[in-house]
C-alpha cells in the first residue's frame, strides 16, 4: 500500500495503462483516511500525481544540485533513451519497443561539477543490460556505461509485471494462491488483492536454483493481504528476463 | 594536589576590553561566497547562537534514500565556511538472519527513495519543519513511457538543544561559595527522512551541532518480520507467549559513504592511533599513543577498543597552527563477521565516481563490487582523497517490546572536529583567552580573562541590519574621547555603541574623584540615563538601561563627576524601538545579536559588578533558504 504506481487494472487487462498513477495515489489517501487510530497518518498531504510531458528541447535548468523539476525529469528519460548508445532492438519488461527506465537522480559524481547533470538507469531486456546514461541536460550530452547482470532495484512497473508471471504460472503460484485461500477464504485473483512490493534478486553462493539471475534480471517478491499478514514468498523469484517463475531454496 | 596562582594583570585587562570594544568581526557580508551549488528548499542552512554555522546541500536519491552534499560549518569568527564532507549518505543496509535463511540488501535491491521514501505529516515532525522531495516513476507499455511525479513532505527539520554542553565553575574546589559559573544549554538541528523496505521502516537521521559534531543514525522501527517467527532457542527470543515462537535474531549493518572534502584541501590523510601500556611510572605504567598514517586504501578493524583514527588535511591549520581534522567517534559498533565485507569498522578508499555502495555496487563501471573490491583494487594508490564507509552495525535480538509497533532503535557513530578551531566552537567569550597553560586559575570576578588582542584593529563593517553608522571614531568606538586632552581625563568604556530603548548596557570608567557620585546622561537633549558612585579609586562601573524614550539616531553618553566636575563622554547610536527579533530575515543572525568579542566585554562588565553569574545569549536560530 507504499507504493504509489500501483496500478489498478485486472489479470484479463494486463498492461493496458488506466489512468496510471492518479488512480494510485487516490487510493493511497483513501487507504490512510480509512485507518483511524493511527496517529499523525493523516495529516500527511501528497501533490498530485503529476504525468509529465514529453519534453525534448532543453527546458530551464535548476542548480547543480537542485531537485530536478518535471521538465528536466522528463528531458532527461529522452535524452537518455534517445542516445545512440542505447540499441536499436532494445526493449521493455513488456518486450515493447523502449528501453525500461528504472531511475532517475542527480548524479552521483563531482558535487561541485557545474553542469546539470543526472544519471538514469536504463535497462535492456533484449541485451539483458543496465545502462547508466550520465545526462547533460544543458549540452544535451549522454555519457554512457553499460553492464549485464547489474541489477538496480526493480521498478513498480516490473514488479506488477513480475507479479502477472508468477499469477499465470499455475504450478509455480499454486502454494501461494492456496495460502492466500486459507487466510482470506477468497481465490487470489488480481494484484489488487496484495501489496506487492520487490526487490532485485542476486543470487550467493547459498542459493540453489537460481543460476541464471546472475545475468537474467530477477525479482524477489513480498505479499502482503490486507489486514496485515505476508504469504510465503521465499520460494521463488521471478525472472523477468526469462519470463519466467524460478523455484529457489 | 598543586594549586598555582597567578594574578593577571588588571592594566592588561583594560587593554584587550578597549580592543575588544574596536572589533566587531562577525558580520555576513564578510563571509566568502559560499560553495554550494543548490538553491531554494535544496538548501540547507543554520546558524546557532553561539555563531556556528552550517550549509549543504540534501537531496533524497532513488537508492541511498537522503543525500546531504557540500556539508560545510563556519566556526564563530570565521569569515567563510569550510567544507567538511563532499557527500555522505547510506552506500549499503545489509540485514542477514541468525537463522541463515535470508539476508537482505535494502539500499542495492530496494532502494530508499521513490516509492520506499515515506510521507510525513506535521505530527511526526511535531517541533521542526517539513520539506517535500520528489517521488518519480516511469511505465512502459507497448513502447510507449509514461512519467509520473509527485511530491510528499519527506524531510523533517528539527532544533534540539543539549543541556551541561560544558560547565565550569570558577569555585575554589571544596568550598560552598558560589562563583561565576560558564554553562551552556548546547544547540544542533537534524535531517530525518523515513523509508518504509517491507517490515522495516527505517529513519536515517544526521545532526549537526554548535560545537561542530556530525551524528549518523540509522533508526529501525515497523514490525518484526512476519517470515522470521522460524528460529530456536539460539537464533532467537521467544517472543509471544512462552516459547512457542522464537524471533530471529538478525543484523542491520549500515554502511554509510562518507566523502571527505576537509576545508577542500587537496591532500587529506587518515591517521590511525593506538594507546600502548608502557613503562612503569611513579604510581601507575606509562600509557604511549601513537599516531600512524593509513598511507593506502585500507580495511580498519580496532586493535583495541583504544584504537581510533581520524582524517587530516596537513595544509589546513588552525590559529594555532594545529592541522585541521576530523575524527571518528564510536559509541560502540557491532562487526559481523558471517561476512567479510561487514568485518572492518572502516575501509577507506579514494574518490571514485563509479564507487557508489558498499556491496552490490549498481554502477556499470564498477559492476557489483564491495568495499573490499575497491580496497583491494587500489591498494597501491596513496591515499589521499578519502572516502570512509564506516560499518555501523548493530545485533538485533528481538524483544517483546519490538512487538508491533517495533520501539524504534539506533544505531549511531559521529565524526567530532579534533583541532578545527584553537577552541572549541562554543568557547564561551569570557574563556577566550584559555589557550594553552594559563599557568593558573580563572577567576573572572577578580581578574577577568585576558582577551585575545586582535591583529586587525581596524573594525569590519557593522551588521547590515543595524541603524545608520555611529559618528564614532572608526578605529576606536566606544572608547573615550578626552575633554580636556589631559593625561588626567577620566576614562569611560560601553560594552556596546549601539544601543537599544529599553536594552541594557555595561558601562566602566575610572579617574573620577574617590567615592563621588557620577551622573550618566544621554545628550543632545538631556536624557539622564543613571547614577552611579565612584570607588574608592574613583572608578565607576555597572550596567544601566537605555531609557525607552530615547530617541533613534546618533547620541552621545556623558559622565559627570558630581563634586569634581570632571566629565568624559562616548558617541553612541540609539536604535529604532525594538520590535519582534526578525524571523527569518537572514542566514545570520547579526541583527542585535550580542557579537562574541563586544558580548565577552558586556560579561566580563557584568561579572565585574558582580551582577550576572552566568551569562546566556538569547537564543535565536532561523533555517531559512535563500
Ligand atoms: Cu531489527
Amino acid at each position: 500500500m507504499q507504493s504509489p504506481p500501483r496500478k489498478t487494472r485486472t489479470r484479463r487487462l494486463p498492461y493496458a495503462i488506466l489512468g496510471g498513477g492518479v488512480v494510485a495515489a487516490a487510493a493511497i489517501v483513501g487507504g490512510f483516511l480509512a485507518i483511524p487510530a493511527v496517529s499523525g497518518a493523516s495529516g500527511a498531504e501528497s501533490s498530485a500525481t503529476e504525468e509529465l510531458d514529453e519534453v525534448t528541447s532543453k527546458p530551464d535548468l535548476g542548480a547543480p544540485r537542485d531537485p530536478l523539476s518535471p521538465d528536466e525529469l522528463s528531458y532527461a528519460i529522452h535524452l537518455a533513451s534517445t542516445d545512440e548508445s542505447v540499441p536499436d532492438d532494445v526493449t521493455s519488461v513488456d518486450g515493447s519497443d523502449a528501453p525500461q527506465v528504472l531511475s532517475v537522480d542527480i548524479a552521483n559524481g563531482d558535487v561541485d561539477a557545474t553542469g546539470r547533470l543526472v544519471d538514469v538507469f536504463l535497462f535492456d531486456y533484449t541485451s539483458n543490460q543496465t545502462f547508466l546514461q550520465r545526462v547533460d541536460l544543458a549540452g544535451g550530452s549522454v555519457e554512457s556505461t553499460a553492464k549485464a547482470g547489474v541489477q538496480p532495484p526493480p521498478t513498480p512497473d516490473e514488479v506488477d509485471y513480475a507479479f502477472s508471471l508468477f499469477l499465470d504460472d499455475a504450478v509455480a503460484s499454486a502454494a501461494v494462491r492456496a495460502e492466500y485461500a486459507a487466510v482470506t477464504g477468497d481465490e487470489l485473483e488480481s494484484i489488487d488483492q496484495l501489496a506487492v512490493t520487490g526487490g532485485a534478486f542476486v543470487p550467493d553462493a547459498g542459493t540453489l536454483g537460481a543460476d541464471a539471475c546472475g545475468l537474467d534480471r530477477c525479482v524477489e517478491m513480498q505479499f502482503r493481504v490486507s489486514g496485515g499478514g505476508y504469504l510465503d514468498t521465499t520460494g521463488f523469484v521471478v525472472d523477468l528476463s526469462a519470463k519466467s517463475v524460478i523455484g529457489i531454496k | 594536589m598543586k594549586r598555582i596562582s597567578r594574578a593577571i594583570a588588571v592594566v592588561a585587562t583594560a587593554v584587550a576590553v578597549t580592543a575588544g570594544l574596536a572589533v566587531i568581526p562577525v558580520t555576513s557580508a564578510s563571509a566568502a561566497a559560499p560553495a554550494v551549488n543548490c538553491s531554494g528548499d535544496a538548501r540547507i542552512e543554520k546558524s546557532f547562537d553561539n555563531g556556528t554555522d552550517w550549509q549543504m546541500c540534501w537531496r533524497v536519491d532513488s537508492k541511498h534514500g537522503l543525500v546531504l552534499e557540500q556539508v560545510a560549518v563556519k566556526a564563530p569568527g570565521e569569515d567563510s565556511f569550510r567544507r567538511v564532507l563532499d557527500s555522505v549518505s547510506l552506500g549499503q543496509l545489509n540485514v542477514p538472519y541468525d537463522t541463515g535463511k535470508n539476508v537482505w540488501n535494502d539500499i542495492t535491491s530496494y532502494g530508499f527513495g521513490n516509492q520506499y521514501l515515506q510521507k510525513l505529516s506535521a505530527a511526526e515532525c511535531s517541533t521542526g519543519t517539513l520539506r517535500d522531495y520528489g517521488q518519480a516513476w516511469s511505465v512502459t507499455r507497448r513502447g510507449v513511457t509514461t512519467n509520473y511525479l509527485r511530491t510528499i513532505p519527506s524531510l523533517c527539520i528539527t532544533d534540539t538543544t543539549r543541556d551541561l554542553s560544558y560547565r565550569s565553575h570558577e569555585q575554589t574546589w571544596g568550598s560552598i561559595e558560589d562563583k561565576p559559573l560558564f554553562t551552556a544549554t548546547g544547540q544542533a538541528f537534524n535531517l530525518t527522512i523515513v523509508s518504509k523496505v517491507d517490515w522495516y521502516e527505517y529513519a536515517t537521521k544526521v545532526e549537526f551541532t554548535d560545537e561542530g559534531a556530525i551524528s549518523f543514525n540509522l533508526g529501525a522501527t515497523g514490525d518484526i518480520s512476519y517470515e522470521d517467527f522460524d528460529a530456536d532457542a539460539t537464533t532467537g527470543w521467544p517472543v509471544g507467549t512462552d516459547a512457542a515462537n522464537y524471533a530471529a535474531s538478525h543484523w542491520h549493518n549500515a554502511f554509510w559513504r562518507l566523502d571527505f572534502g576537509l576545508d577542500g584541501q587537496s591532500v587529506q590523510q587518515v591517521e590511525q592511533y593506538d594507546s600502548t601500556l608502557g613503562e612503569q611510572g611513579e604510581m601507575a605504567p606509562l600509557m604511549h599513543t601513537t599516531g600512524a598514517t593509513i598511507a593506502h586504501p585500507a580495511n580498519l578493524v580496532p586493535a583495541a577498543d583504544t584504537t581510533w583514527w581520524r582524517v587530516v588535511a596537513p595544509e589546513s591549520r588552525n590559529a594555532d597552527n594545529h592541522a585541521r581534522s576530523y575524527e571518528f567517534v564510536f559509541p560502540g559498533s557491532q562487526l559481523y563477521q558471517g561476512n567479510p565485507i561487514t568485518q572492518p569498522l572502516i575501509s577507506v578508499t579514494n574518490y571514485a565516481d563509479c564507487e557508489q555502495f558498499a556491496s552490490n555496487n549498481l554502477n556499470p563501471a564498477c559492476p557489483n563490487l564491495s568495499v573490499l573490491d575497491y580496497v583491494a583494487n587500489s591498494a597501491d594508490t596513496s591515499l589521499t582523497d578519502p572516502v570512509a564507509w564506516v560499518n555501523s552495525g548493530f545485533h538485533h535480538v528481538v524483544r517483546d517490546e519490538d512487538q508491533s509497533p517495533m520501539q524504534t532503535h539506533w544505531q549511531s557513530f559521529s565524526i567530532m572536529p579534533r583541532d578545527w578551531t584553537a577552541q572549541s566552537m562554543s568557547t564561551p567569550d569570557a574563556r577566550t583567552c584559555i589557550n594553552g597553560d594559563t599557568g593558573g586559575e580563572i577567576h573572572s570576578d577578580e581578574t577577568p580573562c585576558e582577551a585575545v588582542v586582535p591583529t586587525d584593529p581596524e573594525p569590519t563593517d557593522p551588521p547590515a541590519t543595524t541603524e545608520p553608522p555611529a559618528p564614532t571614531d572608526p578605529a576606536d568606538p566606544g572608547t573615550e574621547e578626552p575633554v580636556d586632552g589631559g593625561a588626567d581625563a577620566p576614562t569611560l568604556k560601553l560594552s556596546t555603541t549601539e544601543l537599544a530603548p529599553g536594552e541594557s548596557f555595561g558601562l566602566e570608567g575610572a579617574g573620577f574623584a574617590e567615592h563621588e557620585s557620577v551622573e550618566i546622561v544621554l545628550h543632545s537633549d538631556p536624557i539622564t540615563v543613571g547614577e552611579l558612585t565612584a570607588d574608592g579609586s574613583g572608578a565607576i562601573s555597572g550596567t544601566l538601561k537605555v531609557p525607552a524614550a530615547a530617541p533613534e539616531g546618533s547620541h552621545t553618553v556623558v559622565v559627570t563627576g558630581a563634586q569634581s566636575g570632571l566629565t568624559a563622554k562616548v558617541a553612541v547610536t540609539v536604535a529604532p524601538a525594538a520590535g519582534p527579533a526578525g524571523t527569518g530575515a537572514g542566514l545570520l543572525a547579526s541583527t542585535g545579536t550580542a557579537l562574541p568579542i563586544a558580548a565577552a566585554t558586556v560579561a566580563l562588565l557584568l561579572l565585574a559588578v558582580g551582577g550576572l553569574l552566568m551569562v546566556r545569549r538569547r537564543r535565536r536560530s532561523a533555517i531559512s533558504p535563500i
